[in-house]
């Protein structure tokens, strides 16, 4: 909804991040942080085929759950860049709905609930496995009575050193966008740090 | 078949249908008819959505999730509202195009499948500016895939066509770097 500064919609070259996480833990406000429409999704209520599936453990304020893909859109026009912002449920499982979905994605952010670690198991092997960048965001629920570390928290995950833990409020823009740098700076030093780019060439140049 | 009036309203007039939220999101799902109801007076978000596709599950084109979308050439069907309206049809295609849904025309009697009221808000939605899949799939309440299959069908019949790619200048990194500029811009803003 915030028009940017620059109004010459000039062509722009589209990039996608992936949000993953656990039933509830906040990937459809971390997509509406940043995206400037108004998050679309297929959101449907929480349906009792689902109930042995999607435990409400903890969270029992939320009665529905986003069963179907989570999308924003953030231009940026200096950049010439538009980003993507795709929020998925935190099963792996049910990607295949999408299937081109991770393809050349820039990488993913896990966004993690303190009270439940174990739903980002999944995705953590998922994109390990796939060798997709990816780092671990906690979002700092206020009810929480546990504060853990980002130390503890990797820790908890058996997270290889290399991942990045950070903490944000997923409801904050600048948070938000802050966890976003995070996720490329960790894209650029641990994707491409063994592929040597090929020597710098003048701009607008094309070798 | 091939020809058929468009007698009934386009999809703005189906009662209860929001298209920004037609799965419900923010907006309550609509009430069910009583069991003895007619099935087509159903709310539209309780027909199966492979059944608007014909049961098709493989679009002949490949497109992603981020692929961008535009409807072909927006200044001439603007001008030539009527274009749709095959020989014999003028009447329908002037009033579908008063209502403000000029988009509708393009897909016509066109799709094999016969013209679907997502595929007039497809061509509608591309007008307006280019879309990619999964925003033009969310924006009908369509799951992905089946959204596929009508965007598929409106390039087979020229409605929609993807722009062709930019000549990008930057490689992988570079673009990375760039994004990376413009989230630090962002998170810095006091």
């Amino acid at each position: 909804m915030s028009p940017d500064h620059n109004p010459t919609p000039g062509p722009c070259t589209p990039m996608k991040i992936i949000i993953s996480g656990g039933f509830g833990v906040g990937k459809t406000t971390m997509v509406g942080a940043v995206s400037e429409i108004e998050p679309l999704s297929t959101e449907e209520r929480l349906t009792q085929a689902s109930g042995g599936l999607d435990p409400l453990t903890g969270i029992e304020g939320k009665t529905t759950t986003t069963v179907a893909l989570d999308f924003g859109r953030r231009t940026l026009h200096r950049q010439r860049i538009e980003l993507y912002l795709f929020g998925t449920p935190g099963q792996p499982r049910f990607w295949f709905l999408w299937e081109d979905l991770v393809t050349d994605a820039c990488g993913a952010v896990i966004l993690i609930d303190t009270r439940r670690l174990a739903d980002s198991f999944e995705p953590i092997g998922f994109f390990e496995h796939r060798a997709i960048p990816f780092i671990i965001a906690i979002n700092d629920f206020a009810d929480d009575p546990h504060r853990y570390s980002p130390d503890e928290v990797a820790h908890a995950l058996h997270l290889p050193a290399h991942v990045p833990v950070v903490r944000c409020d997923a409801r904050e823009r600048h948070s938000t966008a802050r966890v976003l740098a995070a996720l490329i700076t960790h894209t650029l030093t641990h994707q491409h740090q063994h592929t040597p780019s090929p020597s710098p060439s003048p701009d607008g140049v094309p070798t | 078949m091939a020809t058929d009036t468009p007698a009934t309203p386009a999809t703005p007039d189906v009662p209860g249908r929001d298209p920004r939220h037609p799965f419900g999101g923010t907006t309550p799902p609509a009430p069910r008819p009583p069991w003895d109801a007619p099935w087509a007076s159903y709310p539209v978000e309780q027909v199966r959505p492979f059944a608007l596709i014909g049961g098709r599950t493989r679009p002949r084109h490949p497109i992603q999730l981020i692929t961008l979308l535009s409807a072909n050439n927006p200044a001439d069907q603007a001008a030539d509202d009527t274009f749709g309206g095959a020989p014999g049809n003028a009447g329908g295609g002037a009033g579908r195009g008063a209502a403000g849904d000029a988009g509708g025309e393009v897909a016509a009697g066109v799709l094999v499948q016969g013209r679907v009221p997502e595929a007039d808000l497809v061509v509608g939605l591309c007008r307006e500016r280019p879309r990619s899949l999964a925003e033009i799939a969310a924006r009908i309440g369509l799951p992905v895939q089946a959204a596929k299959i009508i965007v598929s069908d409106l390039l087979d019949a020229g409605a929609l066509v993807v722009p062709p790619p930019l000549p990008e200048d930057r490689d992988r990194r570079q673009l990375l770097e760039a994004l990376l500029t413009g989230l630090e811009a962002m998170s810095d803003v006091a």
